[in-house]
């Protein structure tokens, strides 16, 4: 009994970032059931109470984060495990956080601030759980701990037909997809008789079975629907449309690293048989995801729809990225950085289309940007810049995401993956193609007259972070995670 | 270790941001400082010029690349996060210079001075930021020609595309510039991005089959595979499909790296971006893209395809590059013949004249090659110095219609008509002057590898003097129309175009009169390159002779 209760602290000492983040998003809610909605011209006066509060906390978390360095490398015990996954899905969600947290800042309705904050903290701590999952029940707990705060934020974000409709699609198609992942879950258990991550590999990855590659396939399903990979990726486009600037840069990115960092963790890098066939499946989900995801973006007139796509083909990248990694039993920075370079580009054109929502325009086609480059030249300057990463020129961390997901692919030495990559590539050109549109359009002259209101700051600084960091990982494209 | 090779590439950027942060709303001394910058740019590029005509030329002993003097920052280097044989890819930041790329440096240097000099009068609107773009772009060129490593060479490929796209659509024409930027982008990165795989591919082959560290050094992947080539002729073919030195991997890589270039040098089946680019840009600035931009994909060839897939590019030379080359010169003619615009007719007649330096370089002879990298340089300095001319006859006439009755322009721009005239025939490859060498060093290199492409292409000279001569007499000779032209604007050419184009001219007729101080430069190094074309007899017969003299040896056992 005491080694169960010696196993269970000695777990819970690995995850303390993330249990401190738990923590702080119950605090947000109980302080939230309390607390009077603000009178108006108090509003800006609690957002910045709020705001505040929240990078204290995301400030503690950081530290808690950074000051275990000296903590040995790769220790499991028990429930969690350390290492440079989990090491990575930490960093993956502190960036993604602090941008979230500037995003969200102003442009959240002020009534729901305290349950954006919470729904925020308990999402980011689900990520980091994920990350430091060693076993299934603990890594479902972490999936469930993003994904039960993403129904309540879309709910409150949005209170009209069209939020409505896309907090029920959600809602439905995730929980949907959390049955696969227990049906999956279950098949491994039966075939292991644990659900502890290390010893599932070990048992079902010795040998080939059938109920094993359709317990992978099942769990790839459900996770697949996470990172919004074809044909799982039905209900993105609509959800994005259906709900506020902040949520669906929330969702354009926390969710996918869940996804990417789940899968990682239940394929388990190295050479059994469990992932050389997640590999293949891995390898066809990649190469539907980015040609379907491109090729519909380009058809967009929608704005948030076009990002949906966009953000649609680059989990295929990262799928690709995933696979060789797998197959060269290689270290996965390329994919971390892929999703750090991504994150910053990504939620750098969010934050850039909130900006310009709170200075009073509407950004709801793609025609809306025309223009953008007179009114708020800076803004119009970091948007470029994020396009251009998007494209993946040089000069932007974009560059360095896509060419080490080439060469990682290319290294696997596998004619397979030769030919993934090529078709990687094509589909690079063709996102370029709407990317070069999104470009076109924001130098074009625009029509109306209305003076430009000034941005509200935290979007200044969000989309600041984003641009910075965009250019500064192209000269320092290591030592990231 | 030379430091002037970063201070060359560095000089322009450098250059560039200074004169945005000092000069950004003075539009007098912005272009001026941004043609102080080309000129230091050019005096650093005369004195590495210098350092290589000094430098002990190569040999070929240690590989068909070699540059003469070379930079690198290891301090800079970088550990790419991708593994292979347990290590991983180091990448030590590795410039360098040869023969060829010195020449192109030169070209470079040239050409941008000349460009900002001729801009300096011509650009009206946002004058100090289109010097500072001018500037990056060279800046990008210069670093294309002295990166001795993949990544590096593929960085500043890639890079010279965000200042050419800016520089396309603000100061192109107004409805047509955006949409061609577009096509220039999208057809380019549409050949690049396919081409990176082909690099990463390379070096991945590379490490794995010649046991070195993985490494994206030019020079040393070249010498790996010259070796593997020798040791898979005498090992009569037997070494596995995953290898470099093996054909079907270099043809599967070839096929990648022929997109990336073959689209950045408008080869014939990728050409249809250059007109419409060439048409929509500003005339200066299409100067650049003429002169050097094009240059870029040839010079990839020459730097990356050629010495590091040998198979691949003997199989595919003379019946595919070679054969589209030839076509290139006769179709690109053709259409020139049928411009109304000054500005398509001169984009179609590059056409034509890249054909040639095609068909030289794919000769693989010692002749052909250097003649073509030779015609990179001529073909170069005509083709900006006529563009540069078109530039200011197109802001004095307000149009580049040629659709007209003869002009007599001669009559009113007695400067500009001779410098006209002058650079036509050198385009047209009269002898005396620049192209006739390189053009005939090219054609009679491939005469020797496949008769039949050197006739057809040596059609495409005669027309070219058709349209050429035809341009001129449309424009410049006749009987003056006075009253068309009293609604000409502008003077004669001034001290800054003569200051920009006379030492061009120069330049072409010392490369006409005497071609050897230039070919000194050239050759070595393309000699160096071409040894591992050549049939070897030498390792054939001395398999033959030590074959006899084993069965021999053995018969005497008996």
């Amino acid at each position: 009994m005491s080694s169960a209760i010696e196993t269970i602290t000695n777990s819970a000492r690995l995850v303390i970032p993330a249990s401190t983040m738990l923590l702080s998003g119950c605090a947000f809610y109980g302080v939230a059931a309390v607390v009077d909605p603000p009178r108006p011209k108090d509003v800006t006066a609690y957002r910045r109470y709020w705001g505040w509060t929240a990078i204290g906390v995301w400030l503690l978390v950081t530290a808690l984060s950074f000051s275990r360095s000296d903590v040995n490398f790769d220790i499991a015990s028990g429930l969690f495990r350390f290492d440079s996954v989990s090491l990575a899905a930490e960093r993956l969600t502190l960036l993604g956080g602090l941008i979230t947290i500037l995003i969200g800042w102003s442009s959240v309705s002020a009534r729901a601030l305290p349950e954006y904050y919470g729904s925020l903290a308990i999402m980011l701590s689900g990520l980091m759980l994920v990350g430091s999952a060693n076993d299934l029940t603990t890594l479902f707990l972490g999936l469930e701990l993003v994904s039960i705060p993403t129904y309540v934020l879309l709910s409150i974000a949005r209170g009209d037909r069209a939020g409505r409709e896309s907090t029920l699609k959600y809602f439905s198609l995730s929980s949907f997809s959390s049955c696969f992942f227990l049906l999956g879950a279950s098949y491994l258990y039966g075939l292991a008789g644990s659900t502890d991550l290390v010893t599932i590999h070990e048992i079902v990855g010795s040998r080939e079975t059938l109920l094993g590659a359709v317990a992978l396939i099942t769990i790839l399903g459900g996770l697949a629907f996470r990172i919004t990979a074809v044909p799982f990726h039905f209900y993105s486009p609509d959800v994005f449309q259906g709900t506020t600037v902040p949520l669906a840069a929330i969702l354009a990115y926390l969710p996918k690293v869940a996804g990417v960092i789940a899968i990682i963790r239940v394929v388990g890098v190295g050479t059994n048989e469990l992932s050389s066939t997640a590999e293949y499946i891995l390898l066809i989900l990649a190469v539907l995801t980015m040609t379907v995801g491109n090729a519909l973006a380009l058809v967009q007139s929608k704005l948030l729809r076009l990002l949906a796509y966009s953000s649609i083909a680059h989990s295929g990248y990262i799928l690709v990225g995933i696979a060789a990694g797998i197959n060269g039993n290689a270290p996965l920075e390329p994919v971390y950085f892929y999703l750090a370079a991504y994150a910053v580009m990504t939620l750098g054109v969010f934050a850039v289309i909130a900006g310009a929502e709170s200075a009073g325009r509407k950004m709801e086609n793609i025609d809306d940007l025309a223009g953008l480059v007179q009114r708020f030249p800076a803004a119009a300057a970091a948007l470029a810049i994020c396009l251009t990463s998007l494209i993946g020129l040089p000069l932007t961390a974009g560059f360095w995401a896509k060419l080490e997901i080439f060469l990682s692919a290319i290294a696997s030495d596998d004619l397979l993956f030769r030919w993934v990559a090529v078709i990687m590539a094509a589909n690079a050109v063709i996102a370029a193609g709407y990317y070069l549109r999104l470009l076109g359009k924001l130098f074009e002259p625009g029509k109306e007259a209305i003076p430009p209101k000034p941005w509200e700051r935290s979007l200044i600084y969000a989309t600041a972070i984003c641009a910075v960091l965009t250019i500064l990982w192209f000269f320092q494209p290591n030592g990231l995670i | 270790m030379d430091p002037l090779l970063p201070a060359i590439i560095l000089t322009p950027i450098v250059g560039a941001v200074a004169i945005l942060v000092l000069f950004r709303n003075d539009p007098k001394r912005g272009p001026l400082a941004a043609c102080a910058v080309a000129a230091l740019t050019l005096v650093l590029s005369i004195a590495l010029a210098n350092k290589v005509s000094k430098a002990p030329v190569p040999t070929g002993e240690n590989g068909p690349v070699q540059p003469r003097v070379s930079f690198s920052a290891d301090w800079l280097s970088i550990d790419l996060p991708i593994i292979t044989g347990g290590k991983k890819v180091h990448w030590p930041l590795w410039l360098g210079v040869d023969g060829p790329g010195l020449a192109m440096v030169l070209l470079t240097s040239v050409v941008t001075l000349s460009t900002l000099l001729v801009a300096s009068r011509l650009i009206d609107h946002r004058a100090t930021d289109y010097a500072a773009m001018i500037l990056l772009t060279s800046a990008g060129m210069l670093g294309v020609f002295l990166s001795m490593d993949l990544l590096l060479f593929y960085i500043f490929f890639e890079l010279t595309l965000i200042p050419l796209l800016v520089l396309i659509t603000v100061w192109g024409e107004k409805t047509t510039a955006w949409p061609a930027a577009r096509k220039f982008l999208l057809y380019t990165l549409a050949g690049s991005i396919p081409m990176v795989v082909g690099f990463a591919g390379i070096v991945f082959a590379v490490t794995d089959s010649a046991g070195i560290d993985a490494t994206v050094s030019i020079p040393a992947i070249a010498n790996a595979v010259a070796h593997q080539h020798v040791e898979f002729n005498q090992a009569n073919g037997a070494i596995s499909d995953k290898l470099l030195s093996a054909e079907s991997t270099q043809c599967w890589f070839f096929g990648l790296i022929f997109l990336g270039f073959g689209i950045k040098m408008a080869l014939l089946p990728f050409h249809s971006w250059l007109p419409t680019t060439y048409a929509s840009s500003h005339p200066t600035t299409t100067a650049i893209l003429a002169a050097v931009v094009l240059k870029l994909g040839i010079f990839g060839f020459l730097r990356v395809g050629l010495p590091l897939l040998p198979l691949a590019v003997e199989d595919f030379a003379i019946p595919l590059i070679g054969s589209l080359g030839a076509a290139a010169v006769v179709f690109g003619a053709l259409v020139a013949l049928a411009q109304r615009d000054l500005r398509l007719l001169l984009a179609y007649s590059s056409l034509s004249h890249v054909g040639f330096i095609t068909l030289g370089l794919f000769s693989l002879t010692v002749e052909g090659a250097s003649g073509a990298t030779l015609q990179m340089v001529n073909h170069g300095l005509t083709t900006a110095a006529l563009f540069l001319l078109a530039a200011v006859l197109i802001d004095r006439r307000r149009s580049s219609d040629l659709d007209t009755a003869p002009l007599g322009l001669a009559s009113i721009y007695p400067r500009l008509a001779v410098l006209f005239v002058f650079f036509t025939l050198a385009g047209t490859g009269v002898p005396g002057l620049n192209n006739f060498v390189g053009e005939v060093l090219a054609i009679s290199g491939m005469l020797s590898r496949s008769p039949a492409l050197a006739v057809v292409a040596a059609t495409g000279i005669v027309l070219g003097a058709w349209y050429a001569l035809r341009l001129v007499q449309r424009l410049l000779f006749g009987k003056p129309n006075l009253g068309v032209l009293a609604g000409y604007r502008g003077a004669d050419l001034g001290v800054r175009e003569l200051s920009s184009l006379l030492p061009i001219a120069a330049i072409c007729l010392a490369i006409g009169i005497a071609p050897n101080w230039a070919m000194k430069v050239i050759e070595p190094d393309v000699k160096a390159l071409m040894t591992q074309f050549e049939p070897s007899p030498s390792v054939e017969t001395e398999n033959v002779a030590s074959l006899a003299d084993r069965s021999k040896a053995m018969e005497d056992h008996q």
